[in-house]
């Protein structure tokens, strides 16, 4: 069984994943309390005007009629009209989501860059001053609120040096809108004023978002590279003379990857739910402020968009590193470990 | 006699454990002469893969700590001299390992393993740059050379479709294929000598049989020396020409492959041979107890708690030297002091076994007189066998 048919099955095993979710999002949002024709049109509308926009609304039909209706629609791009900005939710996620994902996947490539070779350093040192400066560190970025964090830093790298603004996305002229990604957007236009802006924009909240992370990495990727590197086949290989550095980067290093690959696509979802704090507090005009206004109006239709989109981003990116972890270790594409 | 190539002297090597100071290793003396095969057979726990370890330079330290020893390759000292050791290791030395199931890396292919064999032939250090080319796929050793070297070689060991092997994983392959493939690295580097750490061990028995077959081959034909570590009489009769002896740490016995199997002089060797498990003997004496604590191992000859002919106010006091017989056989038992002949000696330790087994302290299983006469029987019986 080679790597592409592994990449297959992996892609199609993520659809009933997505259907379930979808099921159990839309079914929550269904029976919570409050009746969203009733919020969207306020206290003193009349029980006529409610009654016509619940028929409208098809909140009379049958749950799984809805949940279809609501399915059909998704495929053509439409996820309801929100309550709060009047808007087709799918608009409005497309509007505030590439924020959000340019932050948490710069906070996570800030995190792999760094974390993986601090957890190696640590590794290669173990129990001596490295190891335990690593591991000091790897407590601290676990165990430190991220808003506080955020406070911090805004207070030591804005206020005190001056060097990164302390809130909002760029600070010139935006590029004209490609992705939503201002980093790409600005490439695409070859404005590299606005890049330099973005990126600076961009440095404070994705390092606070990625201390975290980063912190998990790092334990990760130490413990299963000391692991590893206690492996028969490492003192085999050595002693066949292969040097012992491009042991230790090469065939340690892609062994113990595949563990730390996990914590990569936990993490990564989870950002999401850590992202929501950070935005506020950095102003990042990204999915969070939307979502909590969204979950304080009641406004159904927008919960559910926003918490789909959670939902696939963890998908793909569990997906994504399912595919990875098949690329690191053959041993995961034949289905079974055979030691 | 030509200079051995490889000679140890009186290695002495510790372990730091949660229970003390284990004095694993007690004073090993063993050579190895150029284009010999040298067995060290003993059980479980005895010390000889720490011996082997020891030579390969490979001893985790710590928590082993080698005390006192020294190590001759080609005349040249190296537990002093690590650079040295290290040179001699990637230049001359080649170990194969137990299992072949976790001694190859399970992700990469045998090709690429095979291919970094090669290119660091020799080379003890690499920069980050040459890493990073690695890693990303450049080498600058001509591929054609190397693959034609790594087909040829697997292909002398018997392995079928080696083109495709080179591109398979370790977890495709089987057992006696992945040990071949382990031998053929070892192979790869050209070297001199070969320590092989019971390579067969985790094999089943017709696949024992091919790889030391294809392993006595490779070792005839390169003219290698070897050093062979096995528990397994057996494999040693078939590849070995001299094999050492060894119990708890120290070297028991010396000798031919021959002499030491049918005519075992140490009572440990006596009982060692004893226990190989016959077809038509099923009443086998084999030796009681286990190896000893390392922590606070006995006093005198370490072997007297078990031994049948063991002499108290003696074995238990004065540690037995090596005393030197015919043949180049040496035997580390106070039975042989003062020159007794071989026969005379196994007629004492036979009749001391008998007088001993009755008040024996570490005798559970044997206590009736019958089985004693048996031993007796048996021992004058191989003896004979030996003398004739």
């Amino acid at each position: 069984m080679g790597f592409k048919s592994y990449v297959i099955r992996r892609t199609l095993a993520g659809i009933p994943v997505f259907i379930g979710l979808s099921i159990l999002i839309f079914t929550l949002a269904r029976v919570l309390p409050g009746d969203p024709a009733r919020l969207a049109l306020g206290p003193r509308a009349s029980e006529e005007a409610v009654q016509s926009l619940r028929e409208e609304m098809g909140l009379h039909d049958p749950i799984v009629v809805q949940y279809l209706d609501y399915m059909a629609g998704l495929f053509q791009g439409d996820m309801g009209i929100s309550l709060t900005t009047n808007r087709n939710v799918a608009a409005d996620l497309l509007y505030f989501f590439p924020a959000t994902f340019e932050l948490i996947t710069v906070g996570m490539l800030i995190a792999i860059v760094l974390g993986i070779p601090l957890g190696i350093i640590a590794g290669q040192n173990k129990d001596e001053a490295e190891d335990n400066a690593s591991r000091l560190f790897a407590f601290f970025g676990v165990s430190m609120p991220a808003f506080w964090a955020a406070i911090l830093l805004q207070l030591l790298f804005a206020f005190h040096l001056g060097l990164l603004p302390a809130t909002g996305r760029i600070g010139v002229e935006a590029p004209p809108r490609i992705t939503g990604l201002m980093l790409v957007d600005s490439l695409v236009a070859t404005d590299f004023e606005a890049f330099r802006s973005a990126l600076a924009h961009l440095l404070l909240p994705a390092f606070t978002l990625a201390l975290a992370p980063m912190a998990d990495i790092a334990r990760m990727t130490r413990s299963s590279f000391i692991e590893e590197f206690n492996k028969d086949y490492v003192h085999a290989l050595h002693s066949s003379g292969i040097p012992g550095k491009l042991i230790a980067y090469k065939y340690v290093l892609k062994a113990s990857f595949a563990s730390t690959l996990t914590i990569i696509a936990l993490d990564y979802g989870f950002l999401i739910g850590s992202a929501f704090l950070i935005e506020i507090v950095f102003a990042w005009p990204g999915m969070a402020r939307y979502g909590v206004d969204a979950i304080l109006a009641n406004d159904i239709n927008a919960i559910i968009g926003v918490t789909l989109v959670v939902g696939v981003v963890f998908i793909v990116a569990n997906l994504v590193v399912d595919i990875l972890y098949g690329y690191f270790d053959p041993r995961v594409r034949y289905g079974g470990d055979e030691e | 006699m030509t200079d051995p190539i490889l000679e140890l002297r009186d290695l002495e090597v510790h372990f730091n454990t949660f229970d003390g100071r284990a004095e694993v290793i007690n004073g090993v003396d063993l050579t190895v002469e150029e284009g010999e095969t040298v067995a060290i057979v003993g059980e479980s726990g005895c010390g000889k893969s720490v011996t082997a370890e020891t030579v390969m330079g490979m001893l985790p330290q710590p928590p082993g700590e080698i005390v006192n020893g020294e190590l001759y390759y080609r005349d040249e000292e190296l537990l002093g001299d690590e650079t040295a050791h290290e040179r001699v290791k990637t230049e001359s030395l080649g170990m194969i390992f137990q299992d072949p199931m976790t001694s190859l890396s399970p992700v990469f292919t045998v090709g690429e393993m095979m291919r970094d064999v090669m290119t660091y032939q020799n080379k003890t250090n690499v920069g980050w740059l040459e890493i990073f080319r690695n890693i990303v796929g450049r080498r600058d050793v001509s591929e054609a050379d190397m693959h034609d070297r790594c087909i040829e070689l697997l292909d002398r060991l018997q392995i079928p479709d080696p083109e495709g092997i080179l591109d398979r994983y370790p977890i495709e392959l089987s057992g006696g294929m992945r040990q071949r493939v382990l031998i053929a690295m070892a192979m790869l580097g050209e070297p001199e000598f070969l320590i092989a750490d019971e390579p067969t061990t985790a094999l089943d028995v017709t696949v024992q049989d091919q790889i030391l077959d294809l392993l006595s081959e490779q070792v005839k034909r390169e003219d290698l020396s070897m050093l062979y570590i096995t528990h397994n009489l057996g494999v040693a009769r078939r590849i070995a020409d001299r094999i050492y002896v060894m119990y708890a740490g120290e070297i028991a016995e010396v000798g031919s492959c021959e002499d030491i199997l049918d005519e075992p002089l140490h009572p440990y060797s006596r009982g060692l041979v004893d226990s190989v498990p016959k077809l038509t003997e099923f009443d086998r004496e084999g030796i009681e107890g286990l190896i000893p604590n390392y922590t606070e191992p006995p006093s005198g000859c370490r072997f007297h708690p078990r031994c049948p002919a063991a002499v108290a106010g003696e074995c238990d006091v004065t540690r037995p030297p090596r005393f030197e017989l015919a043949d180049g056989r040496e035997v580390a038992c106070l039975l042989y002091e003062d020159g007794l002949s071989p026969a005379a000696a196994n007629e004492i330790a036979a009749t001391e076994a008998d007088t001993n087994r009755g008040s024996g302290t570490t005798h559970g299983r044997s206590s009736g007189p019958r089985e004693s006469d048996e031993s007796i029987e048996s021992l004058t019986q191989r003896m004979e066998d030996a003398n004739e």
